[in-house]
């Protein structure tokens, strides 16, 4: 392809803006909120979705960071949004259009022509709903509670049921470690020429000792100087 | 043990390798020129070996 810029009408483009346009869409229609949890459930939501990369890395990223906090099932809520995406076909393909008007002229119900009816990301209204949120929180507190056999044989039922889906995060997780180690290297390979120090002497103790007529004092001492023996050997240069 | 002086990787002297010396081993500082209270091969068979 070359560095020529995609074409607007091109398919890649095209999919790059509607992932872009219907990322906050998606916000309203799965009722995931803007907050962190909500964005990192979604964006698992939208790996599964669009099989992009860059989501799979934050949402990962977001379920690593999260690792330590039990007070809320984080992780789960993450996985969760990556089985639902899993689960509803390709919504991105999905249009959102006004409703249809009826043979006989008339609107159809509501109900029924919800620009989101088809992705069916409620799982019902009011209290069906709330029931189900809570459901989403406790049942996972629940199994953590659990006797340890009992937890290990779910793990084991569970992980044979979701197998293709753990290859698949496993390949992302594999791509988004790699990246992340060599992100690391670099930003490393950055802070020690940033961060290399001044002078060449590393302090270690810094108060001299008493009695020590000998010493010299550090500031005595520059970069590039010659170090030379009492035999006036060349030893070596004082470091930048 | 006093401060260390970290000797430059690109000198002849150096073998192309970090190294050490404590300061304890300066003797005097005289214009551009610093000097051990050793010889030179007393200070390289002394040196430490910066990883």
């Amino acid at each position: 392809m070359g560095t020529r810029e995609i074409d607007e009408q091109h398919p890649y483009a095209w999919m790059g803006r509607r992932t872009r346009d219907v990322h906050d869409i998606w916000h309203i229609l799965s009722g995931y909120h803007r907050d962190a949890l909500g964005e990192a459930s979604l964006v698992a939501f939208s790996f599964a979705q669009t099989g992009g990369l860059g989501w799979a890395l934050i949402a990962l990223g977001a379920a690593f960071k999260a690792r330590g906090a039990r007070e809320y099932p984080f992780i789960k809520s993450i996985w969760q949004g990556y089985r639902r995406g899993k689960g509803r076909g390709l919504a991105a393909g999905r249009g959102l259009r006004a409703p249809d008007v009826g043979a006989a002229g008339r609107r159809a119900p509501a109900a029924e022509h919800h620009p989101g009816h088809g992705l069916q990301f409620d799982p019902g209204a009011g209290a069906q709903r709330h029931a189900a949120q809570r459901r989403l929180v406790v049942a996972p507190l629940l199994v953590q509670r659990a006797a340890r056999p009992l937890a290990s044989s779910f793990e084991t039922v569970f992980s044979a049921l979701v197998r293709p889906n753990v290859v698949r995060f496993s390949a992302a997780f594999a791509w988004a470690s790699a990246l992340a180690r060599a992100l690391r290297a670099l930003l490393r390979l950055i802070g020690s020429v940033i961060g290399k120090p001044q002078h060449a002497f590393l302090v270690t103790q810094a108060q001299p000792t008493a009695g020590d007529e000998t010493m010299i004092q550090a500031s005595e001492i520059r970069e590039h100087m010659e170090v030379l023996g009492s035999d006036g050997g060349h030893v070596g240069k004082v470091d930048t | 043990m006093g401060a260390d002086i970290e000797l430059a990787k690109f000198d002849m002297g150096s073998g192309f390798k970090h190294h050490l010396i404590p300061m304890t081993w300066v003797d005097h500082v005289e214009d551009d020129k610093l000097y051990l209270n050793m010889t030179k091969d007393a200070a390289k068979a002394a040196w430490t070996e910066k990883h």
